[in-house]
């Protein structure tokens, strides 16, 4: 597994290194050392500690990835995408959340976001959500150069 | 009860006292009649008797007259002669009297014209003697003994006759009288016959009137205590099979009656229960107990109206546990004693049942409580997790640096004492409280929201919390905090469905003259009023299936009600549900007595 995970991982960071993300998180302890996980795999990690924080981050600058929990104080995960939605219909937003939030996983709109990043977290499932929003990105960019 | 009626024993009365007017009466008619009977035969009898007898005492005066005659007529001797006459002038006296008696004691016109006839005789006859006497002075014996053969003979004989005709006829009389009066005797006598036969005849009515009513009623009176007799086994009866168990009890501590019921379930019969003291000491084996038991029961003798005395557990006679839900009303006094009716409603199963529910209800909320868990642990799992992850990433980055591995190792330890004590707060909270002790509300409000406040917390539920209050109350600290929980969660699980915009719990502690008062209100909308009444019903819940065993108010409400002795009540408000419980403060003094 930690074999598969390195290759896996070295690769994943050859096109992750560019890329900004964007990470909302209330709860500090978590915030502190996920963003410390991310950063080791992106160029530029911006965290934001509510849904509001992210909002206010998204409106001032460009993120490749926003990743965002879903139950926070003042502005929800769940009503962070709906905003961002309505500025950008192809921004990549996973979700990092509990899976026994059943109260709010019947409203996400699995269309919405790329992926759902399991808490706790493991690390395969991350990266692989990671990797397919990052294939997305490189789709998207070829596009766009073309 | 009368033997009989205000009428009849008038009528009895009065036939009494009129039989008895009769009888004396008749006994003193029938002696004066007897008297006047008595009185009249002896002088009728009398009256004849002495006609007939002077009349032959007249008889023999004739004689003797007829023979001075003979004598006067033949004795020439002059001395002799006047001796004679005076003889005979005497002898007339005599007689004359005699008839004067017989004229006043003769009876009947035919009796007086015999008299008057002879005495008329009597009288020629002295005229014929004169004439003798005159001719034998002048000394003319022949002349006189001439007279007296021819007229004086003549007068003798017909004199004589005459007394006779009047002694005959005197006797006559006599016999006849006699014959008068038995026949009045006679007739008395018929008509005492008659007389006793009559008041016989009477007094037999009046018996027999009077027996018969007597009789009529005895055997009425008979016919009714027969009747009394069945009504009250009938009574018996009903109770012997009347479906609860009821024993009946005086205040001299007897069993007047133990029915089937009693004796089914108790397992004693009346025969071994004879006192209340036998049951109490045969169904509870702890002395202490006995004594509480006996001093109630000996209270229940001045009640005045049917009390609920509350459950009582007790062994049978098989040492089983029965628990009887027990009521007792006065039957007011019976035989001079006090005695009272208890009835019982055997309550076991349901007991059972009741505690169930607290089995179930304790599963349910340990069902919430790992719902909590989770929510507790889910921040520290995620940060081990992602230590972890941490670490994975440097080993597979090949920068693994001995001091960032320190600083990972050192947050999941901490973070696994944060778990640690999550599970001792919720064994905590799990353990059951052995006493009831003071407690302060805000201690108990902290103790809560640590199990809650996460839960809260990643649903975005604020909660507002006011103590305006320091009083203690008396309770068991453990069931107040389940009954906080439960309340708590339901108003979460409410903001979660009708997710206001900022979703708040409110909780104030106050107090009155009284009461500690807890309100716990929410913004989730409110209660249907439809089903407000039944959210304390067992088995009753408005959620789908998750949580939702309808058992967490029905607890909160046996815990307030039967184990703090406080109440629980709901209302809406404008925003949603409040929640109110009130609890006794803790009064000084008053903790000796419970």
């Amino acid at each position: 597994m930690s074999n598969s995970t390195k290759i896996d991982l070295k690769s994943l960071m050859e096109e992750s290194k560019d890329l900004t993300v964007l990470y909302a998180e209330d709860e500090e302890l978590l915030r502190n050392n996920t963003s410390m996980l991310l950063r080791k795999l992106f160029q530029n990690v911006d965290v934001a500690v509510d849904g509001q924080d992210a909002f206010n981050k998204y409106i001032d600058n460009t993120y490749d990835i926003v990743i965002t929990d879903i139950s926070m104080p003042n502005m929800d995960g769940l009503d962070l995408i709906d905003r961002i939605r309505k500025m950008n219909l192809h921004q990549e937003i996973i979700i990092m959340s509990a899976y026994t939030e059943s109260a709010y996983t019947e409203q996400i709109n699995t269309a919405d976001v790329t992926g759902y990043i399991y808490k706790p977290v493991d690390m395969n499932q991350m990266l692989e959500i990671l990797k397919t929003s990052i294939d997305k990105l490189k789709d998207k960019y070829k596009k766009t150069e073309i | 009860m009368k033997f009989f009626n205000n009428k009849e024993i008038s009528l009895l009365f009065f036939a009494f006292i009129f039989l008895t007017i009769i009888a004396i009466s008749s006994k003193i008619y029938s002696n004066y009649l007897e008297k006047a009977q008595n009185k009249v035969f002896n002088d009728l009898y009398n009256h004849p008797l002495k006609v007939s007898n002077t009349a032959l005492k007249i008889q023999l005066n004739i004689h003797k007259i007829h023979l001075l005659l003979h004598h006067i007529a033949l004795n020439p001797n002059k001395e002799k002669l006047q001796t004679s006459i005076n003889q005979l002038d005497i002898l007339q006296e005599d007689t004359y009297d005699y008839f004067e008696i017989i004229n006043i004691n003769i009876l009947g016109e035919e009796g007086q014209k015999i008299l008057k006839e002879t005495l008329d005789y009597f009288k020629k006859w002295k005229s014929i003697q004169n004439n003798i006497m005159i001719s034998s002075k002048n000394n003319n014996f022949k002349k006189s003994i001439e007279i007296l053969e021819s007229d004086g003979d003549k007068y003798v004989l017909r004199l004589t006759k005459e007394v006779s005709k009047l002694y005959k006829y005197a006797n006559i009389k006599a016999v006849s009288f006699k014959k008068n009066s038995n026949e009045i005797f006679d007739f008395q006598q018929t008509i005492n016959i008659y007389l006793t036969f009559f008041i016989l005849i009477t007094f037999i009515m009046v018996a027999y009137f009077s027996i018969s009513q007597l009789y009529s009623y005895i055997s009425k009176n008979r016919k009714l205590t027969n009747n009394l007799k069945k009504k009250s086994k009938e009574f018996e009866t009903m109770i012997q099979e009347a479906p609860n168990p009821i024993i009946l009890h005086n205040e001299d501590g007897d069993v007047i009656m133990l029915n089937k019921a009693w004796a089914d379930i108790s397992g004693y019969k009346q025969e071994e229960i004879t006192t209340i003291d036998r049951w109490v000491v045969s169904v509870y084996k702890d002395v202490d107990t006995q004594k509480v038991v006996k001093k109630h029961i000996a209270s229940l003798y001045n009640i005045t109206k049917k009390i609920n005395e509350g459950t009582f557990s007790f062994l049978t006679k098989n040492n089983k546990e029965v628990t009887w839900q027990i009521s007792s009303s006065p039957l007011g006094v019976i035989n001079g004693k006090k005695t009272v009716i208890t009835s019982a409603m055997d309550i076991t199963e349901l007991k059972d049942k009741d505690e169930m529910l607290i089995t179930q209800s304790r599963h349910a909320a340990m069902g919430e409580m790992i719902g909590m868990i989770a929510h507790q642990w889910r921040q520290p799992i995620a940060i081990i997790a992602m230590d972890a992850n941490n670490m994975l990433v440097d080993i597979a980055l090949d920068c693994f640096d001995v001091n960032k591995v320190e600083s990972y190792a050192k947050s999941i330890t901490s973070q696994t004492q944060h778990l640690s004590k999550t599970i001792d707060d919720f064994r905590n909270f799990f353990k059951p409280d052995k006493e009831i002790s003071e407690v302060d509300m805000s201690k108990i409000m902290d103790d809560t929201f640590v199990i809650v406040k996460d839960s809260l917390k990643n649903n975005n539920i604020e909660l507002i919390t006011s103590f305006e209050t320091d009083k203690l109350i008396k309770a068991y600290p453990r069931e107040l905090m389940q009954v906080f929980v439960n309340i708590i969660t339901n108003a979460k699980d409410a903001l979660i469905t009708h997710k206001p915009k900022n979703p708040i719990i409110n909780i104030r502690v106050y107090e009155d003259e009284e009461y500690i008062n807890t309100e716990i209100f929410d913004n989730g909308g409110g209660i249907d009023i439809g089903i407000l009444s039944k959210i304390f019903d067992p088995y009753f819940s408005t959620k789908d299936n998750k949580n939702g065993t309808g058992l967490g108010l029905y607890m909160s409400k046996m815990i307030i009600e039967n184990h703090l002795n406080g109440s629980i009540e709901v209302s809406n408000k404008q925003e949603g549900a409040c929640f109110t419980i009130r609890l006794l403060k803790d009064k000084e003094g008053k903790q000796e007595n419970e």
